[in-house]
């Protein structure tokens, strides 16, 4: 089971399972702009060699990478259609590659990963999948999920936040959910309201001197 | 200047007691230092050589009489009871304890003020043209806009956690007072021929290791798309910016290996779909932020020439009056009015420092003479901005009682310089003697005036926070089998024709510097016209006599070692 933080701190379990890559040295294309690369020069996200050292339960929920996805797409198709398999990004692959991959429609969520917490990659796709691809459904960080920046996320269109397992005590998930309401009045505007801080509410004028 | 409402004061509350649970938990070993690093960053707090460095944002380079007193009591009470203004217009604090950071926090927020943004990978406190709003050849006053930016960049959830630092700089002027041309994002706000305020936004300008001039983005973007076009780029760096290599991550790398047209291809569609969205700016917002900087009520100016006239009877009995009238006072578009330097630069002291007494008393001087308002400079030096012309020979005797008249401005001693290796956990090496040193070889009144404008920038490291780059003489140090060298180069400039020095040959031991220099001011003295500033001459005979006098007969070798990498 995975402990989840949901919108407004209900602290959740899911029955997902998330299928990461094999631990390995072998190379993998993190960097960023390596995402505009891919698309320059048709380099994979996820090497055939990576994707092959894979094994996917043959059963249960589970949420697998989209390269694989990509790659063994018509062996997961019927597990798809049936609501159990799920996709994650990589934080250096483009959500319009995503969106041509699997049906966002069907999809019963999406996550996308952090490989580390100041790889703010993810925040864009989240932003982009809401408002530019009009995805409705649950969608899911995962990966370097840290409760400091649990308030971002959501603001960013997240609705479900996996930190890693272990990394928090129940006690500390509700201390971090309490805390979601601090910064009540943001300036801008992001995917949880597009409006800015100016359009949102009347602020004062400054007194006209005389 | 802008004044917090409910709204901002509450939001920077927050952050105190957020920070305050960061640190609480850091220090109970409930975060990491690794998972701590990025978010005491954020709030300006860096892990030095000998202490933390709290760097306290002055946004966009304005702040108030009561904001300094609290800069002066917080230096007293958690500090050495000094600052050191930096050359993105901020306040450093060397020596406070990471325990009381969230205090002083809290101290700056009852004062309108925070350190949100001044460090870490995010868009970091704007900068601005230090005469913004009054300066005689300006068209726009870029002030409004810098505020509506600090605002919309100040903890946006999609741009927290950049490949990089991320740097706007503003300017409404025709003279390019903000290095624009050296900014991640540099924004040139001026009337059309139909008098609509518009914004050349340029992009991709950097220093550091790999110094590059910004490329034009937009030449005449519409000033009500300002956050939606910038929500674009920002947009495009943080999907496509490079985050495997610390040195490649800033957008200067994304526009070079892009190139400027498909950089500029990718920002407008993106751009596309966010044009004319919610964050479109509207009259209305910006004359609520722009009454904010109405003009100061000033006087009827009454004969200025009447007053000018007086001002040079003054001049003409009192010599140190007349250097300072002509280094410190600068041309105002309100008649009878001047915006005056107060210089951190006088000889024996670190540019850019400035004691607790002294805040105190350029507080009390800013109320007596100017509106008490003051403006920090990206060259380290602090503006009275609305003084009265008749006013001038009062400040001026005020000013001298507290060592803040030293006549250097734009001349030789008014040097910048980073902190460099004495405090810098980064540097290599220690450019603050290196200041001294120069400031003292060059103390002589006579031989200064002399010499004329002459930009110098000293950097204790590539990561230029001093601009070395663009420094008419610039120097660099490098780390050269554990000691401490220094690289110089020749010819950069800042301004609307920003230019990139150019390195004049191979590294030479701190001791020789001096002496270069005097070798490079000789040659200026020996080849130039009548009235021809320092980096005329130079632009006019090129950059070979001068490599020539310095180096000598091995001018050749210095030449070719030029051309290899700074760096290892």
């Amino acid at each position: 089971m995975l402990e989840v933080i949901r919108v407004e701190g209900r602290i959740g379990e899911e029955d997902w399972t998330i299928v990461p890559y094999p631990a390995s040295n072998a190379p993998r294309p993190r960097a960023a702009g390596k995402a505009g690369l891919a698309r320059n020069t048709g380099e994979a996200a996820a090497p055939p060699e990576l994707l092959a050292g894979l094994a996917v339960p043959a059963a249960g929920k589970i949420i697998v990478p989209l390269a694989l996805w990509q790659a063994r797409r018509d062996g997961l198709q019927q597990r798809f259609d049936a609501g159990e398999i799920a996709v994650w990004l990589d934080a250096c692959e483009e959500v319009e590659v995503l969106a041509a991959a699997v049906d966002l429609a069907a999809a019963p969520l999406l996550a996308l990963d952090f490989p580390k917490a100041t790889d703010g990659r993810a925040y864009s796709s989240a932003a982009l999948l809401r408002e530019r691809l009009h995805y409705r459904g649950p969608l899911w960080a995962i990966g370097d999920v840290q409760r400091d920046y649990f308030a971002f996320m959501f603001r960013c269109g997240f609705d479900t936040l996996v930190p890693r397992a272990g990394r928090y005590t129940r006690a500390q998930l509700e201390e971090a959910a309490a805390n979601l309401g601090l910064f009540a009045h943001p300036y801008q505007g992001a995917v949880d309201d597009p409006l800015p801080l100016w359009r949102r509410v009347r602020r004062p004028q400054q007194e006209v001197r005389t | 200047m802008y004044r917090y409402d409910a709204y901002d004061q509450a939001l920077v509350d927050a952050r105190v007691a957020q920070f305050r649970d960061q640190t609480r938990r850091y220090l109970a070993g409930e975060l990491t230092e690794e998972e701590f690093r990025p978010l005491r960053l954020q709030n300006g707090l860096y892990v030095q050589r000998h202490a933390p460095m709290l760097r306290i944002a002055i946004p966009y380079g304005l702040l108030s009489s009561p904001q300094l007193r609290v800069l002066a009591r917080i230096a007293r009470r958690y500090d050495k009871s000094y600052g050191h203004f930096s050359t993105r217009q901020n306040l450093q604090l060397n020596w406070p304890r990471i325990a009381d950071v969230p205090d002083i926090l809290a101290e700056l927020a009852k004062a309108g003020m925070h350190a949100i943004q001044t460090s870490g990978s995010c868009i970091r406190s704007i900068t601005a043209d230090h005469l913004a709003g009054i300066a005689a050849d300006e068209e726009v006053d870029p002030r409004p806009f810098a505020e509506i930016l600090r605002q919309w960049s100040s903890l946006h959830p999609e741009f927290s956690q950049l490949p990089r630092k991320f740097k706007f700089a503003v300017s409404g002027a025709r003279q390019d007072r903000a290095a624009l041309r050296v900014h991640d994002v540099g924004l040139a706000f001026y009337k059309d021929g139909d008098g609509e305020v518009k914004v050349r936004v340029l992009a991709g300008g950097g220093l550091g290791r790999t110094p590059a001039l910004a490329v034009t983005l937009h030449d005449a973007l519409p000033w009500r798309q300002l956050l939606n076009y910038c929500e674009a780029i920002l947009r495009v760096y943080n999907r496509y910016g490079r985050r495997d290599n610390l040195y490649k991550a800033r957008i200067k790398i994304l526009a070079q290996s892009l190139g400027a047209q498909k950089l500029r291809e990718q920002v407008d569609a993106e751009w596309a779909h966010l044009r004319d969205g919610p964050s479109t700016l509207t009259e209305a917002e910006l004359a609520r932020i722009g009454a904010f900087f109405a003009p100061p009520p000033y006087e009827a100016a009454g004969d200025e020439s009447a007053a000018l006239d007086r001002l040079r009877a003054l001049q003409a009995e009192d010599a140190e009056f007349a250097a300072w009238m002509a280094r410190c006072v600068h041309p105002h578009k309100q008649p009878g009015y001047r915006a005056a330097t107060l210089s951190l630069k006088r000889t024996g002291r670190a540019p850019g420092d400035v004691t607790s007494n002294e805040m105190d008393a350029i507080a009390d001087l800013a109320e007596r003479y100017s509106f008490g308002l003051i403006r920090s400079t990206h060259t380290q030096n602090l503006i009275l901005g609305d003084v009265r012309l008749d006013a001038l020979p009062d400040l001026w005797r005020d000013a001298r009682a507290s060592g803040l008249a030293t006549p250097n401005t734009g001349l030789l001693t008014d040097l910048i310089c980073c902190p460099g290796g004495d405090f810098c956990g980064l540097a290599n090496a220690r450019s603050l003697p290196l200041a001294q040193a120069m400031q003292e070889r060059f103390a002589d009144r006579g031989r200064l005036f002399d010499l004329g404008e002459i930009e110098l920038n000293i950097s204790g490291c590539i990561n230029s926070c001093s601009h070395h780059h663009l420094g008419h003489i610039g120097i660099l140090g490098v780390d050269k089998d554990g000691a401490e060298w220094y690289q110089v180069s020749l010819g950069g400039a800042q301004g609307v024709d920003a230019k990139l020095g150019e390195i004049i040959g191979r590294a030479v031991p701190a001791e020789e510097i001096p002496a270069i220099v005097d070798k490079i001011l000789a040659v200026y003295l020996d080849a130039r016209q009548l009235g021809e500033r320092f980096i005329d001459t130079l632009r006019r005979i090129g950059i070979e006599p001068f490599r020539g006098r310095v180096y000598g007969i091995k001018e050749k070798d210095g030449k070719k070692e030029s051309r290899e990498p700074q760096h290892a």
